[in-house]
């Protein structure tokens, strides 16, 4: 070790040990982030955030929930909203933050999947990315059962069930999943467990992996342009910060997102107080009883779309278990679904700026009708929409993106 | 300007999810339902309109006035004291578990139910209680769900009065032995049962004198319990599933679960959300049930006044943020130009 001199500050002494100057560059202040970006670039920090609201509040309701079947009702709906001190804050923050956080992902996904940030090169963020999702639809999914409630039960009961579907394994798989013949107290107690532990865990780790993925392929621009971040940065240090294509993360980038971050805390709040109803669903205020199945069952609104393309092979439900299982993995392949590797926005690209908002009204579409009684006419639109969401990922995405491949090669030759 | 075009895009999308999944499906799973009636106008099936429906309850009001409430102490202690209680007026003859011992459950105190419960419908419920109480498949609305369901898809409809037909057999057979339990006293005549409505008069308490939870106890409590105010069930929980066929749920997030507006629909008359359901109608007047629902609000939901009172300034605190983060962000742009 090199000879120590005396610290002047208590940052001085800090940096001797732990390089804190050099690590502030590397993360902060000098890592670039391209200029030509909106405020859809912030919704990473977004999501951190809610995140952390998630994380915090959870530990709060983990003082006083019970994961019983004989308790968890009574802890959750008059322990923690009736009795503790701002207990219903806490939960009223944790729902709203749960259900926003969602909305946020498929924002975040679909800002991603809009400028092209998830190919040539980019590969490992979008992958990481979707991991993450599939992680949070899993801790939401852990996450409703813990109150207990009759959509608690119910919705457990039937997606659990679902793995029974599987070949061969199918029977077997169900018991262990739910430790039990049927959903019970065994069920509830290792749902809490991945809940409030394994996957919490879980994210983070990702989190961290997500957040490494960008480093070297860098942060994308709103028009998929190319850019030498070294040249750029060179050009920024030097003090033509006005002409320079790039900025540091601290404090440019993070001025804009703090800015956002503060609007959606404001929206955030507002629900909390005034809007919580959206991430409460009243039937999860009856207590959870296996005698009793409530006259509708449906899952999170954030599952209804995959629920929706299981539901909508009305005829088979073996399809509909396929398509489902495709539904759930698709997005893991999108980087090479895309057959064109330049990057670019969808606006710039001829054929693929329909696919994009004919996927989008597609999948708004499952999710309305995932939630509806699937009788009558319903199952009919539900089978439309289903094969219409197959049709978009499995044979338009590759089909266009090379005919556009194929197209700007003529072009240019 | 592009960027408030994006965030219309997204708004929109918001919003149009929002609509599908919450106002739209709402509708579907609870489609709307006629308001409450505490008019009970089907208690008249002869009158045609509303003023018709008036006269034939001003006339029964008229009729109550008129009694004599000392005869009617007399038909009532001779009549009701061996089930009931009437504690303002010192009639007691048996202790509430004794009651509850005897009847299975707890029979009403009757000392406010001329305060508590609409007059015109206490007359019909006295001279038929199963019929008052919608508990009989003759009734106005069980008609018109018919009809319209006929109308709706006449093809299905056989198929639905069949379904209709075993649940309410089904229903009629298990709440014959409820019944039995209050039987009818039309043979009395009008006048004596004016007597008796009359004499209640006189010792009713004026509402404005009655908590909201006493309210509550005297009209719900012999099948509901409300575990979170501690008002336990006054009856024997596997007796009541023997006469109902159910376990009456617990009250304490009905208020959650269903909300007010529901609940005020339901209370009024339950066949209306839940066609051929075991819970009768009591016939609360709207003074008295708008009482139960706020006090099942107090119960299930004790945090309105301190979430108003709060949220504006959680909300207050984040948008003063978002306009400093913004004028902070506006700083640091400018030297670099974007």
């Amino acid at each position: 070790m090199a000879e120590l001199k005396k610290a002047n500050s208590v940052g001085e002494w800090f940096d001797q040990r732990l390089q804190t100057t050099t690590l502030t560059k590397v993360l902060m202040t000098e890592y670039w982030i391209p200029k030509r970006i909106n405020f859809l670039w912030s919704f990473g920090m977004v999501l951190a955030t809610l995140f952390t609201v998630l994380v915090i509040t959870g530990i709060f309701l983990m003082m006083y929930y019970k994961p019983d079947t004989q308790l968890a009702f009574y802890s959750v709906n008059y322990t923690i909203m009736h009795e503790v001190a701002f207990g219903w804050l806490i939960r009223h923050m944790h729902a709203v933050a749960a259900t926003l956080i969602f909305l946020f992902i498929y924002i975040h996904m679909f800002t991603g999947l809009y400028y092209g940030s998830f190919k040539s090169g980019r590969e490992l963020i979008w992958l990481s990315g979707v991991l993450l999702f599939v992680t949070f639809c899993a801790a939401g999914f852990s996450g409703y059962m813990l109150p207990w409630g009759q959509m608690s039960y119910w919705a457990a009961a039937v997606i659990t069930n679902l793995f029974g579907e599987i070949p061969i394994i199918g029977p077997e798989l169900v018991i262990w999943i739910r430790g039990d013949y049927v959903v019970g107290d065994a069920t509830l107690t290792r749902f809490f467990m991945l809940h409030v532990f394994l996957l919490p865990v879980v994210i983070m780790l990702i989190l961290g992996l997500h957040f490494y993925a960008l480093r070297t392929p860098h942060v994308n621009t709103e028009e998929g342009e190319d850019c030498d971040f070294e040249a750029e940065a060179r050009k920024y240090q030097a003090g033509d910060k006005k002409n320079s294509k790039v900025m540091p993360f601290w404090p440019k980038f993070m001025a804009e997102d703090i800015f956002v971050m503060c609007v959606v805390m404001t929206l955030f709040f507002f629900l909390v107080f005034y809007g919580y109803h959206f991430a409460l669903d009243p039937v999860n205020a009856i207590p959870a009883d296996p005698m009793v199945t409530p006259q509708f069952i449906y899952p999170e609104w954030y599952f209804l779309w995959s629920y929706e393309v299981l539901r909508g092979f009305f005829f088979s439900s073996d399809l509909g278990l396929i398509a489902f299982g495709i539904a759930n993995v698709v997005f893991f392949l999108f980087p090479w679904l895309d057959r064109d590797p330049k990057v670019l926005p969808m606006h710039k690209r001829p054929y693929m700026k329909y696919w994009f908002w004919a996927l989008m009204i597609t999948l708004v579409g499952l999710t309305i009708y995932g939630k509806l009684p699937a009788t009558g006419p319903n199952a009919w639109v539900g089978l439309v929409l289903s094969v219409s969401f197959l049709l978009l990922v499995l044979v338009l995405m590759p089909l266009l993106s090379s005919m556009e491949r194929k197209k700007r090669e003529r072009e240019a030759a | 300007m592009k960027e408030l075009k994006i965030l219309a895009i997204l708004a929109a999308f918001t919003a149009v999810l929002y609509w599908g999944v919450e106002t739209y499906a709402h509708k579907v799973f609870y489609p709307p339902v006629a308001p409450a009636d505490f008019t009970f106008a089907d208690l008249h099936p002869e009158a045609q309109t509303a003023s018709e429906v008036d006269r034939e309850r001003r006339e029964v009001l008229a009729m109550i006035e008129q009694g004599d409430p000392a005869a009617g102490r007399i038909a009532v202690e001779t009549n009701c004291a061996a089930c009931h209680t009437i504690s303002a007026d010192g009639i007691e003859m048996m202790s509430d578990e004794q009651l509850i011992a005897a009847n299975g459950l707890l029979p009403p105190d009757l000392s406010n139910i001329s305060s508590l419960y609409d007059e015109v419908f206490l007359m019909a419920f006295l001279k038929d209680p199963a019929e008052a109480s919608f508990i009989t498949s003759h009734t106005m609305h069980q008609r018109e769900a018919l009809a319209e369901a006929k109308a709706k898809s006449p093809e299905d409809s056989e198929r639905l009065i069949n379904d209709h037909v075993r649940t309410v057999d089904g229903f009629n057979n298990r709440v014959a032995g409820f019944f039995n339990k209050m039987p009818g006293y039309a043979w009395l005549g009008d006048e004596e049962l004016a007597n008796m409505l009359a004499y209640f008069r006189t010792i009713a308490k004026p509402i404005n004198e009655i908590t909201p939870r006493e309210i509550t106890m005297n009209a719900c409590a012999r099948c509901h319990s409300v575990d979170y105010d501690n008002m336990a069930l006054k009856a024997d929980m596997d007796a009541l599933e023997d006469y109902l066929g159910v376990r009456p749920p617990d009250l304490s997030t009905m208020i959650l679960s269903h909300g007010g507006g529901y609940l005020t629909t339901f209370i009024n008359d339950p066949q209306k959300h839940l066609l051929g359901t075991a819970m009768p109608r009591v016939g609360l007047n709207e003074a008295a049930q708008d009482r139960v629902v706020a006090y099942l609000e107090e119960v299930g939901d004790p945090n309105i006044e301190e979430r108003n009172r709060l949220g504006i300034w959680f909300v207050g605190y984040f948008l003063l943020l978002t306009v400093l983060a913004y004028l902070w962000k506006k700083s640091e742009f400018k030297e670099i130009g974007k």
